[in-house]
């Protein structure tokens, strides 16, 4: 009895606290693999039914479920006649499928109406027009959750908004498939490792001592160039290992930094790749530095994947995609530059003009990357 | 773009995912309660009104009529669907551009409250050049140029309304903007001696005065008088939301968050007011703060979902106050400080800054800052601490 009791309190509080929002209706279109029907489960606030149908006909302010219950039928015409199927240029027909029955929604109680629509040529394309209440409310949208054939899984839903000004919309038949979205992230990845140029001047400078060794304090030609690719695959799978671990934890929200950490210190791990060049300090070690920066140089892709943002129906697909796309990317650069690289190992224009030169160069544009991020230089004050 | 679309998918799934219909049992049993009940005159008066119109559709005047009562109950009640339908009321009218004032004014009102400030200008530009001596349209503009930070302008604008109504309005105006501009303490002293010799005024325009001197106060350290000025304005017994909130924010700077949660009691359905009670029922661990936190997360992504981006100022004190986001806090503070400006949105776009650690998103309030020469010791803290570290 007593827990009755406490139900009833907590139903009426819910009335009072009812939350003020725009109006909406919420539309669940499902279509079936080799079927012509598509079912709809549309949800509309008893509020809004109200306001155009005159619902409450004691005018007491308060809906009982006769005085909707009575009207199911004036609902579901007033709804259909606003919300328009065609496929292949002809209109699809309504029919009522259950009982209309009633659920709660953060702002009231809604009005949930199960329908089918017989669409006859559903192949070829499907168009809806939705005009509910738009005529008495213009902010008032539909919200709709379209289900394609052939996906029995939600997760290949799409949401589409209807409003005033997007009334008619097509509905795509064919969801974007896990290819699609693992290409797409794919292209994102090559895409922002070459306009990422610091990622690629780390990568660079690491590389540029790979066609050469250390003996006695000068930079001699490497021997063979078995031995120089097993020091471009050291360095290349250490950065790769080290970027994918943190892009990932960064990607699912596990750990993030302040991009102006992130982004000075990928800077200064360009200019200390750079110097490491004149001097060989870490002579067969630089794996160990390409791992140590790689892991920051993950946070700066996880940004860039932020922006992009990540299907949360195919989150591990797009990240794995981005990621596929970074090291392609990254391969691409290593295949064009350790064959000139190695060919040119010998020349006194590597030794002096690329490896010191382009070092001291790619040290100084870091630099000045270093001190405008660390010091946000472009401020105001 | 895609990051958009990716999180209206996200915020879509639950929504479908839990609803599950029922049949009442009887007949009898209330499923909905409805506006415009016994005790809400205004919402009954507006709704005889609207079945007036079916009879009489092509009634100008009664259009006109609809939609600012409906406009006002929104303002009251913070209604969005009063908005809308207010909006549908003048709707048919927009052909033919009636030469009505009333027509302009209630169409520039809507048009602000979906922040079309330059649409709603030239609105109620119209609107007082077909009542040249209406002072509500010159009002208004001088309160849009206030949230652009086109001070000259407000300043015009409040010049323009000294003939048109009570002194004080003008007054008031003018102080709102030498307040904002580097005249703080002139400006206090000045409304405060010219309330005092207002003699008799509406009881609204006393509301409104009362909250900008106590926020003043507030801004001057004079948390006394500040208190004073608000309790009296409360005690004029009108229920207005802005000033609710203006007050529930100064007793959650003065830590005393306990007195917020019996201020605002049973103003759960106001996002802006919801926001403060969860603000200051997280303070005292108050067993309700949770409930009101998820109320709020699921208005905001209801918000989110339909495309809504009207209160971002919220949004952004909600994800870095409540949730702890500062980076998604950020984001909604400098998205909301590309249309509305005001001391409150520069402040909550340098907080989140502040916290992200990315002193140049703050970069244009910081500007403003510097430009306006607008005084508050909270602001200044939070300048000096985004721009201090970089000398």
């Amino acid at each position: 009895m007593k827990r009755f009791l406490m139900a009833l309190v907590a139903s009426v509080l819910a009335f009072a606290a009812h939350a003020h929002k725009p109006s909406d209706s919420y539309l669940t279109l499902r279509a079936a693999q080799n079927s012509s029907e598509i079912a709809v489960r549309w949800d509309i606030a008893l509020r809004d039914l109200d306001y155009v149908l005159e619902l409450d006909r004691d005018g007491n302010a308060a809906l009982s479920w006769g005085e909707v219950r009575t009207r199911a039928d004036d609902i579901t015409r007033y709804a259909t006649e606003r919300l328009a199927l065609t496929a292949g240029g002809e209109s699809c027909t309504w029919q009522t499928t259950a009982p209309m029955q009633l659920d709660r929604h953060s702002d009231g109680t809604y009005a949930v109406l199960s329908l089918t629509a017989r669409c006859e040529g559903l192949q070829r394309g499907l168009k809806m027009n939705y005009s509910l209440l738009f005529d008495v409310d213009p902010s008032h949208r539909g919200l709709v959750q379209w289900v394609p054939p052939g996906n029995a899984a939600d997760a290949s839903s799409q949401a589409l908004v209807f409003g005033t000004g997007n009334a008619e919309q097509p509905l795509a038949l064919q969801p974007q498939s896990a290819w699609q979205t693992f290409g797409q992230y794919v292209v994102e990845g090559v895409w922002h490792i070459w306009i990422g140029f610091d990622h690629i001047l780390f990568l660079l400078s690491l590389l540029l001592p790979a066609v050469l060794v250390r003996v006695s304090r000068s930079w001699q030609p490497a021997p063979s160039l078995k031995g120089s690719l097993i020091e471009v695959l050291k360095v290349v799978t250490a950065f790769t290992l080290a970027h994918s671990i943190t892009l990932t934890l960064a990607a699912l929200g596990v750990i993030s930094l302040p991009s102006r950490i992130v982004e000075s210190t990928i800077a200064a791990s360009v200019v200390f790749a750079a110097l490491n060049n004149l001097r060989g300090t870490l002579g067969k070690r630089v794996w160990v530095m390409a791992f140590v920066f790689g892991l920051i140089h993950g946070f700066g892709f996880a940004s860039v994947l932020a922006d992009l943002g990540l299907p949360q129906q195919a989150l591990a697909l797009a990240l794995v995609g981005f990621n596929v796309g970074v090291e392609l990317g990254q391969l691409a650069i290593v295949a064009v530059f350790v064959p000139i690289a190695f060919a040119l190992r010998r020349t006194a224009f590597y030794r002096t003009g690329v490896l010191t030169g382009g070092s001291l160069l790619v040290a100084l544009i870091a630099s000045y990357w270093f001190i405008q991020r660390a010091f946000d230089l472009q401020g105001p004050f | 773009m895609l990051k958009l679309f990716a999180a209206g998918l996200l915020a879509l799934l639950p929504l479908f995912a839990h609803a599950a219909p029922f049949t009442p049992a009887s007949d009898a049993e209330i499923v909905e309660r409805l506006p415009g009940g016994a005790s809400d005159p205004a919402a009954r008066r507006v709704e005889s009104l609207r079945k007036q119109l079916a009879a009489r559709p092509g009634d100008v005047n009664l259009r006109i009529e609809i939609a600012r009562r409906y406009f006002d109950l929104a303002m009251a009640q913070g209604d969005p669907r009063y908005v809308g339908y207010a909006a549908a009321a003048i709707a048919p009218l927009e052909k033919t551009a009636p030469e009505d004032a009333g027509y302009w004014l209630a169409r520039g009102l809507i048009q602000q409250y979906s922040h079309d400030f330059p649409g709603a200008l030239k609105s109620l530009q119209r609107a007082s050049e077909l009542e040249p001596d209406a002072y509500e349209p010159v009002s208004w503009r001088a309160a849009i140029h206030m949230v652009q930070t086109n001070y000259k302008d407000a300043l015009g604008e409040c010049t323009r309304m000294l003939p048109l109504a009570h002194p004080l309005y003008a007054q008031g105006c003018t102080a709102y903007v030498n307040a904002a501009t580097g005249n703080l303490n002139q400006a206090y002293a000045t409304l405060s001696k010219q309330f005092t010799q207002a003699g008799d005024i509406p009881p609204e325009l006393a509301l409104w005065t009362r909250t900008r001197l106590a926020e003043m106060a507030n801004r001057l350290q004079q948390f006394d008088q500040a208190e004073a000025h608000f309790q009296a304005a409360l005690a004029l017994g009108i229920t207005d939301q802005f000033l609710l909130a203006a007050y529930g924010d100064f007793l959650l700077q003065q830590q005393r968050p306990q007195e917020v949660i019996k201020l605002l009691a049973g103003w759960e359905r106001s996002d802006v007011l919801l926001l403060r009670l969860a603000l200051a029922g997280k303070a005292v661990n108050d067993g309700r703060a949770r409930t009101w936190a998820g109320q709020l997360r699921e208005r905001f992504e209801a918000a989110a979902r339909r495309g809504d981006r009207l209160h971002e100022q919220e949004a952004a004190r909600f994800e870095l106050d409540i949730e702890g986001k500062p980076h998604q806090a950020l984001a909604s503070a400098a998205h909301n400080y590309a249309t509305q400006k005001e001391p409150r949105d520069a402040e909550i776009l340098l907080r989140s800054a502040a916290a992200a650690n990315d002193a140049r998103a703050a970069r244009p309030a910081l500007d403003w800052l510097k430009a306006s020469g607008y005084e508050d010791p909270a602001l200044g803290k939070l300048a000096a601490q985004l721009t201090g570290d970089r000398k």
